[in-house]
């Protein structure tokens, strides 16, 4: 019985033990990031938890294996590191050659400068979103370019009137191909509307422009708002491709949308 | 180092009256003739295939060959994989860097740099021509008796395109024959030298005799050739070569395997998870301050090129992606968990497989539960007959021992013992010769099982063994800077009803008047539609939503 109490005791005071570091203050935003980085090299995650604070583990996880988000991580920050202070209260530690930064800002407080977690979630979302709309834009030129290969090919001089073919047909820019054949301009994933880098996309219906000769016009919009992506993207008649921020019901606004007006609430995409 | 810099310097000068020599060849609009491509390319002609494709490409960047001979130059020693390796620093296009391996090409193209230039620029204009001017050359010097199966290489002559050759439509009909030139050992190549004024026989065009560059003295390869081809010393190269010509379709590819192995600094970090060959494609913002033949307007064009190559993954064709549905078809599986786990999964594939591993993170769990479930049969049997095949090609071509150990080391154990099992040369060979439909359904089933099996494996185990850092990705992205600016961008932009957190319930509606929707192409114009809403309310982030959207990027 006693036995048992103690274990039951030495279990608690084990379970405790990682919220009795408090996080640990540093006076730079540089010593902060050495510490997290030496933490990290050393896989000690005790060092993790002094410089993140207890909720480490929700960030940053101290993988048991090699990991290589961790090797590829420790070999940027040797070729080249540097503090970016935004403000005079917050600052990133920017790792590698590409402009990255850790998505956990350093902020000031009253004893010295430590890493403020709570404020990653928000950054990963908005490092998704930014790269889910980089890559839409690919996937809206890139649909550009499938019509021009269509109109050359198959189309003999006329732009796709829908994206998937009907069936045993080539009148769509995605049909399936047999094996040893050219791919269809566009494959499965752009054409039948599933969620593809968080975006779904869609041609609007032909219209009397587009029986005129002109590019039907593609529409991509986040599959979840705010989530996976913020813009909605449009390429219009002319082959540009524009953004605008249909909101909440980007979905449903996308979807219901039959011609495309340009109006200067479409901003241009460079 | 003090010479090195002193020649540099020269070589500089001479470059700046070199270029305005130039100056009038670049308005030449007109293509290379038959007879001007045959003077360009019988110096490298008969030059083994691989080798051959890594001249072609680096000729189209004159500037780094130019340096990369004087480097080769002043260090005449140093050559295979060491040699790249010690070059990997320079501003050099990977395929220059790659050329460093063979000391004696890098400076007989540095010996003359108006030939290297016109050799890329033909190879960038007019490609087909150049690759059947080489046919030609070769079936030349075969007729002449100088060109045959040896010790170092194996000639052979096909007469019949592959059986998954596709005559694309409009392009030229396919070649009557070709000549391949392969190296017996693939890690060991022998760079021939000979004179084409005497190898190809009587030279075809006597008013354009063929452009001769003689070996400069006093290097170790070097050896006065007066008839017939001297094939050399061997240089023994790993993974420096990863180009390939394809002389039926007449274009280059390259491994992508073997060049990441490499150009650990300069990989190509997008592709086709499936592929191990993409085509090549001549990067313009490479090329340094040596005009193109047509000068602005091939520039432009070749840029035009070089995007539209880059999008080809944004097609909607991942291969990776649909095998992975397609195991989870195979399970009935649609849990969420299940999702995120082979999600996992997969990001460690692509990544060991040299992905861009963010591109397969961006699957969200609904996105896969979706998929899951709404797929219909129509849809799986289009993808199965569309996976079978890439699958095909892709074992056909990117199954070589490299890819084998790559994967073995980075991949858990069980799959690449599988995976070591199952695929071996021989097999990889047997696939690539009797493509036929119902073999290759056949195989894409297996292999879907396969994966399936594993992941089933996996989850019984509790899960994916390799833990990712989500707080730690990215770092390597070329893009990471412009994904990151993007996103906050577009997240500060939204207009959020005063007071409201970033993230609404569901379902509730925003109000909003319609001059405030628009997209501000100025900070000063979001400020005006905002105007309307007290300034005190506005969240903090919308405050600052006057940054310019992330149009600014550029590819």
């Amino acid at each position: 019985m006693i036995k048992l109490g103690l274990g039951a005791a030495v279990g608690a005071l084990l379970a405790v033990a990682p919220a009795a570091f408090a996080q640990q203050a540093f006076p730079t935003p540089l010593a902060a990031a050495e510490a997290l980085v030496d933490g990290v090299a050393r896989h000690d995650d005790e060092a993790i938890a002094r410089t993140l604070g207890k909720d480490y583990a929700k960030v940053l996880p101290v993988p048991s294996t090699s990991s290589e988000d961790v090797t590829t991580f420790l070999a940027s920050w040797a070729h080249a590191r540097r503090i970016v202070a935004a403000g005079d209260a917050k600052a990133w530690l920017e790792v590698g050659r590409y402009g990255w930064t850790l998505p956990i800002p350093i902020v000031k407080g009253a004893s010295g400068w430590s890493f403020d977690i709570s404020a990653t979630a928000d950054e990963l979302r908005a490092r998704r979103i930014g790269r889910n709309e980089l890559d839409a834009i690919q996937v809206m030129r890139a649909y550009v370019d499938a019509q021009g290969e269509y109109k050359a090919g198959e189309g003999r001089g006329r732009y796709a009137a829908r994206l998937v073919a009907q069936p045993d047909k080539r009148d769509g820019l995605y049909w399936p191909s047999k094996v040893g054949t050219p791919p269809s301009p566009l494959g499965p994933y752009v054409a039948k509307g599933a969620p593809y880098g968080g975006y779904r996309f869609r041609q609007l219906p032909e219209t009397d422009a587009a029986a005129a000769g002109a590019l039907p016009v593609f529409v991509g919009w986040p599959d979840k708002w705010d989530d996976t992506g913020v813009k909605t993207f449009i390429v219009d008649r002319d082959g540009v491709v524009r953004q605008k921020d249909l909101g909440q019901e980007s979905a449903a606004r996308a979807r219901a949308m039959s011609a495309f007006v340009p109006d200067a609430s479409w901003q241009k995409v460079d | 180092m003090t010479p090195v810099i002193a020649r540099l310097r020269r070589f500089v000068v001479a470059l700046a009256c070199f270029v305005p020599a130039l100056a009038g060849a670049q308005d030449d609009f007109r293509p290379f003739s038959k007879e001007q491509i045959d003077q360009l390319t019988a110096q490298v002609a008969l030059f083994p295939d691989a080798l051959l494709s890594q001249v072609l490409m680096a000729a189209t960047y004159p500037a780094d060959v130019a340096e990369a001979a004087l480097w080769s130059r002043a260090s005449p020693d140093e050559k295979g994989d060491a040699a790249v390796a010690l070059v990997a620093d320079k501003p050099w296009d990977p395929s220059v860097q790659s050329l460093v391996a063979f000391p004696q090409v890098v400076v007989m193209m540095g010996e003359n740099p108006t030939w290297v230039k016109d050799l890329g620029d033909a190879f960038l204009l007019q490609p087909e021509d150049v690759m059947d001017s080489v046919q030609r050359l070769r079936t030349a010097a075969q007729r002449a008796g100088n060109l045959a199966t040896n010790e170092h290489v194996n000639v052979t002559v096909e007469t019949r395109p592959p059986a998954d050759f596709v005559q694309v439509v409009g392009a030229p009909p396919p070649p009557p024959q070709v000549i391949v030139i392969e190296q017996r050992n693939p890690q060991v190549v022998f760079v021939p030298m000979y004179n084409p004024v005497h190898v190809f026989g009587p030279w075809m065009w006597p008013m354009h005799p063929p452009v001769f560059i003689p070996p400069p003295v006093g290097f170790w390869w070097y050896r006065p050739v007066a008839v017939g081809i001297w094939w050399g010393v061997g240089v023994g190269v790993t993974h420096a070569i990863w180009g390939r010509p394809h002389w039926w379709s007449r274009s280059v590819t390259i491994n992508v395997h073997h060049h990441n192995r490499i150009h650990v600094r300069h990989p190509i970090d997008r592709w086709d998870p499936g592929r191990g060959d993409v085509n090549w494609s001549h990067r313009p913002d490479r090329r340094r301050d040596i005009p193109y033949r047509g000068g602005d307007r091939t520039r432009d064009q070749l840029q035009r090129r070089a995007d539209r190559v880059d999008r080809e993954q944004f097609r909607g064709r991942d291969v990776d992606r649909s095998r992975a549905e397609q195991a989870l078809r195979d399970r009935g599986v649609s849990t969420d968990r299940d999702a995120l786990r082979d999600r996992n999964r997969d990001d460690l594939r692509r990544q060991a497989q040299g992905l861009d591993p963010g591109r397969s993170r961006e699957l969200d769990r609904g996105a896969a539960r979706d998929r899951a479930q709404s797929i219909d049969r129509d849809a799986v049997r289009d993808r199965a007959q569309s996976i079978d095949r890439d699958a095909v090609r892709d074992r056909a071509q990117s199954i070589d021992r490299d890819a084998v150990r790559d994967r073995a080391q980075s991949i858990d154990r069980d799959a690449a013992r599988d995976r070591a099992q199952s695929i071996d040369r021989g097999a990889a060979r047997d696939r690539a010769q009797n493509v036929d439909r119902d073999a290759a359904r056949d195989r894409a089933q297996n292999v879907d099982r396969d994966v399936a099996r594993d992941r089933a494996r996996d989850m019984d185990r509790g899960g994916t063994r390799e833990q990712r850092v989500p707080a730690l990705q990215g770092v390597d992205h070329r893009q990471a800077r412009q994904e990151i600016d993007r996103g906050r961008a577009s997240r500060e932009s939204i207009q959020r009803p005063a007071g409201a957190p970033a993230q609404r319930p569901a379902g509730t509606p925003v109000q909003r008047p319609r001059s405030a929707e628009a997209q501000p192409a100025q900070g000063q114009r979001q400020g005006a539609a905002q105007g309307q809403r007290p300034q005190g309310q506005r969240p903090s982030g919308a405050a600052q939503g006057t940054r310019p959207q992330g149009g600014s990027r550029s590819r």
